[in-house]
């Protein structure tokens, strides 16, 4: 015989303002099966969990019924005292009076009716409850991070450090991603490349850490613990286990003139080479897009050339499958394209350009070698103008959020700049400063006060060529003036967007992300690190703009994330997925291609002989999420969900009679 | 063309192609044909085809004895009307015939079929062909009709032609979709409908076998023509048809490769409540 108990919670005032609870309780008392029925002001809180399990022992209850808030926020709570006053947690049911009831209702006959309508429900429901056992999947001790900028370096060093394996998935040929373009960094000045670079190479020498360049995650199946990733390593046409980095063959190679990812089109490159001189693998690669020898057979220099014999013109992509127990996403960013905001003449006028192609013109290891020179002629730029949010902030093309970082790189820019040509005269143009950074404030007010950077509040209207100046107009809204500017020199702060081709990537991993194609988190204040899958983190710029030391911190979170997950042997899994009964079941496929997660799959039935009779459908219990999707879609009803079994609804729905 | 039909399966038969057929004999009067397998090419003369050819044969392949033949080797022939290569599209879909253990041998038009038969029989159009025509434009003549009604005219229609329903199943037993091992209805934990042919239980069973086929009926209308008290099954199924196709420009029945859309999970799904 069942001996419910029923516990309602007045939640404070938000449910026993509309429900009410002492009669809910009392029409409880008379249910089919329940022996015990209170009420409480906080059924969540310490005292209120006590009366649950003292009831369970003292009235020796088969199952407990609490009617509170959402079991999206108390579920585990309840399950949990239940469990530690000797119940099988599943013996616990959630009638959730809260978000379904006393928030939707202003009457208080019809909060109650409704509230003992639920209860009773749930009673029917709890009655025919079975004991469940968590169920135990094995973890895989091996970590993904996707994307080797500084966010996915740090992320890999870390768990490597931690003891655990690491593939780290870069798909440029060089890790880095973009700190490595960068000259100095706010607010300190420290060389990028300087502090980046031991960073790359100690994630190159990790023994936990295998590094897969030039690659992408084309495939991933799976849940947490137990992913299978299959990686594209696209064919660099060198041989990195025969290639010394000599260099020889970039130096020889006929073809010149191609705008590199890199130097972001204001330097030059080869069609065979390495990104820079402190890549990571230190190993060229061919773009096929521009070698003679790919594109007509001819030419073959660079063969000819290497001592070592590297090159391989032949070489096909490699397909690799790895199995995986966490993941970590650190895709990171890109910026608009440079058509994106034509008044300002970006792709028509070379001297208009953006951020990181100023970043390049700034490195001392870059095209200029740290001269400011300026694309269209080489002259040195004697005046230059910072337009901040380009893009940015901008609801009517599509980027209404702040690109964060620009304020302060403009500054520092504008800074390093003036450390460069000190005759030269620097402007930003701002609609405001935004410096809520760690010494990112006094470094702004550095750059007025001591460096002579002028700030002009406004926005820039127009940019047209007048001889072999830019002209830049706009207007000063402090002043209300209209403003005119002769300049060599224009460096747009242009707008932070997701990289290119990660929604696709996405949507393999089958994480969520804004509308932008930035990955969101799993809860904006208290789980920025996780996505919406058990098991996926995030780190970097590929949840928004972000800077250095905010992408480090994530990724140091997002490992130790991961270190925990992997510490354990076996995952515990909820018991509440499908089973699907092979005598009823059909074979029709239907619920295989309905599984959102790919947990079913088809399966022969065969006689004593070993022919086939027929197919029917089995449950992957590790991959199951309990969707209860397969359950809707079947015909004849052969899957049933463990915990919501269609007997349970069908109880629920004949006892509102 | 009905020699020639004969003489095809006689060499079908005899090349060891196949190692039965399904196709039609005579009834037991002039207007009646029935379903019949031949299994030696002799007897082959037994095969008719004429206006009263209606049975859906698609259906057959699913039974027993026939499934048993296909495990000895050699496939099954089927002489298909449209509504039987659509049924047979359907049920290579969902997976309870491997195509290349069917032989379909097309009768009627080419343009009438999808193109997935072996060989096809070319004949001007059927008399039955044409009847199923016109009937098609009634059936949807008469939806349009229904439209207009207000929603409670539209349920008490229903619940009067429901009401009639004596529950025998006929409409499940002849249709080519309908194969579940254990059908819903007769399922009794739970039982989701009621064993009797009452009001409530009717409209059960009436609207689950509607939505059971929703994306699947392949509109043969056999469900229609085998029901004994006249419901007019059809305007339900043609409806469902006509929504489909507005919704995710799916056809039943004409291209196995083509996933169905009701059944089928999609990343980009537009309707986020699906997980
Ligand atoms: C002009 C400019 C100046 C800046 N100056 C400063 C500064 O002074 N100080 C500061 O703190 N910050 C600065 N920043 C910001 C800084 O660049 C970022 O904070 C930092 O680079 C973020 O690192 P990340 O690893 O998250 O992303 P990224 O550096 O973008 O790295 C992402 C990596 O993932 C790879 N990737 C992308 N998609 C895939 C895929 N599908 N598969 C495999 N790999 C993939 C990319 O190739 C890349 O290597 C500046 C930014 C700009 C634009
Ligand atoms: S939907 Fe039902 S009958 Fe079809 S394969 Fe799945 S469990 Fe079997
Ligand atoms: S409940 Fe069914 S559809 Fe949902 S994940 Fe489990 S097996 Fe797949
Ligand atoms: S018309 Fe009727 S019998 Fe034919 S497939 Fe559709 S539901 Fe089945
Ligand atoms: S054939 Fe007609 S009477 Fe028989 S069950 Fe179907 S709808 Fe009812």
């Amino acid at each position: 015989m069942a001996r419910i108990g029923v516990f309602i919670c007045h939640c404070g005032e938000n449910i026993s303002r509309t429900v009410d609870v002492v009669k809910a309780a009392e029409a409880a008392a008379t249910f089919r099966g329940v022996v015990h029925s209170v009420e409480y002001k906080y059924m969540c809180s310490s005292p209120g969990q006590n009366l649950i399990k003292e009831a369970i022992k003292e009235k020796k209850l088969t199952g407990v019924v609490v009617a509170a808030c959402s079991p999206k926020m108390h579920e585990p709570t309840f399950r949990r005292a239940c469990h530690e006053a000797g119940l099988n947690p599943y013996f616990c049911e959630i009638s959730n009076v809260r978000e379904q009831c006393s928030w939707v209702h202003e009457d208080k006959t019809v909060g109650t009716a409704k509230t003992i309508d639920l209860i009773r429900l749930m009673v029917e429901k709890t009655r025919k409850n079975h004991e469940l056992q968590h169920i135990k999947v094995p973890i895989t001790k091996k970590a993904l991070v996707i994307g080797a900028g500084i966010a996915g370096i740090q992320a890999a060093l870390d768990i490597a450090d931690g003891g655990q394996e690491v593939i780290l998935v870069e798909k440029d040929p060089s890790i880095g991603g973009h700190m490595a373009q960068l000259s100095e960094t706010v607010p300190t000045l420290d060389c990028s490349q300087c502090i980046l670079t031991p960073k790359m190479v100690d994630a190159s020498r990790h023994e936990n850490i295998t590094l897969y360049t030039w690659s992408e995650v084309i495939d991933v199946k799976g849940y947490m613990g137990n992913f299978e990733v299959t990686i594209r390593k696209n064919p660099r046409y060198v041989k990195e286990d025969v290639c010394t980095g000599c260099g020889l063959c970039y130096q020889k190679c006929p073809q010149k003139k191609i705008q590199g990812k890199f130097d972001a089109g204001v330097g030059l490159r080869r069609a065979i080479y390495v990104p820079s001189p402190q890549a990571v693998p230190n190993v060229p690669v061919i773009d096929k897009d521009h070698c003679t020898k790919l594109l007509k057979d001819r030419c073959g220099v660079c063969q000819k050339v290497c001592p070592t014999g590297a090159i391989d013109y032949e070489m096909k992509e490699e397909i690799i499958t790895e199995k995986i127990g966490a993941i970590v996403v650190a895709t990171g960013y890109d910026l608009i394209p440079n058509n994106f905001y034509g008044e300002y003449g970006q792709g028509k006028y070379a001297d208009v350009i953006d951020g990181l192609q100023f970043e390049r013109i700034l490195s001392a290891s870059g095209p200029t070698a740290g001269e400011i020179k300026r694309p269209s002629d080489g002259k040195i730029a004697e005046s230059v103008v910072f337009i901040k949010c380009v893009g940015s902030r901008d609801p009517a093309k599509g980027i209404p959020y702040c690109s964060k970082i620009c304020c302060m790189y403009a500054g520092k820019q504008a800074m390093l700049y003036k450390h460069k040509v000190h005759h030269g005269q620097a402007y930003v143009f701002y609609m405001d400063i935004r410096a809520g950074g760690k010494g990112y404030e006094e470094f702004i007010q550095k750059g007025i006060e001591e460096e002579g950077t002028t700030y002009i509040r406004g926005r820039v209207a127009r940019i047209f060529k007048k001889g072999d100046k830019l002209i830049v107009r706009g207007m000063d809204t402090l002043s209300g003036q209209k403003i005119e500017l002769a300049v060599d020199l224009v460096v747009l702060a242009s707008a932070m967007i997701p990289n290119k081709g990660v929604k696709e990537l996405y949507q393999k991993l089958s994480i969520s992300y804004d509308t932008y194609g930035w990955v969101s988190e799993s809860h904006p204040k208290l789980k920025p690190i996780e996505t919406s899958v058990a098991g996926i983190y995030l780190a970097g710029a590929c949840q928004a703009p972000k800077d250095i030391p905010d992408a480090v911190s994530q990724a140091s979170g997002a490992a130790s994330k991961v270190l925990a997950l992997l510490s354990k042997d076996e995952l515990e899994k909820e018991p509440l997925v499908a089973t699907i009964d092979k005598n009823i079941c059909a074979g029709c496929n239907m619920c295989v291609q309905a599984c959102p997660y790919q947990a079913i799959e088809l399966k022969p039935i065969k006689d004593r002989k070993g022919n086939v009779l027929r197919y029917a459908s089995e449950v992957n219990h590790g991959l199951c999420a309990g969707c209860g999707v397969c359950v809707a879609v079947c015909p004849s009803k052969a899957p049933d969900l463990a915990g919501i079994t269609e007997e349970q609804i069908y109880a629920e729905i004949v006892s509102l009679g | 063309m009905l020699d020639k039909l004969k003489q095809r399966i006689k060499e079908l038969l005899t090349n060891k192609i196949v190692n039965c057929v399904i196709g039609y004999e005579q009834g037991d009067n002039p207007t009646l044909a029935r379903p019949v397998y031949i299994t030696k090419p002799n007897e082959a003369e037994r095969l008719v085809y004429n206006e009263y050819c209606i049975p859906i044969l698609a259906k057959y392949i699913l039974k027993p004895e026939v499934r048993s033949l296909k495990l000895e080797a050699g496939k099954i022939g089927i002489i298909a009307k449209p509504s039987d290569v659509r049924a047979l599209v359907g049920l290579i879909q969902e997976k309870q015939i491997i195509r290349e253990d069917v032989y379909i041998i097309a009768v009627g038009r080419k343009e009438d079929f999808p193109k997935i038969y072996d060989e096809i029989i070319e004949t001007p159009l059927s008399e039955l062909d044409a009847k199923r025509k016109t009937q098609d434009a009634e059936q949807l003549k008469q939806i349009a009709e229904f439209e207009k009604k207000t929603p409670e005219e539209k349920r008490a229609f229903w619940q009067r032609e429901f009401d009639k329903c004596i529950k025998c199943y006929a409409c499940r037993q002849i249709c080519p979709l309908c194969y579940c091992r254990v059908c819903i209805a007769d399922k009794n934990q739970p039982q989701w409908i009621p064993p009797m042919p009452n009001s409530g239980g009717n409209f059960s069973w009436n609207m689950i076998r509607a939505y059971h086929l929703a994306g699947r009926c392949i509109d043969c209308g056999e469900c229609e023509r085998a029901c004994p008290v006249d419901i007019p099954l059809m305007m339900l199924n043609k409806k469902i048809q006509q929504m489909i196709k507005e919704k995710f420009d799916y056809q039943a029945g004409l291209d196995p490769e083509v996933p169905p859309p009701l059944s089928t999970y999609q990343e980009d799904d537009k309707e986020k409540f699906i997980i």
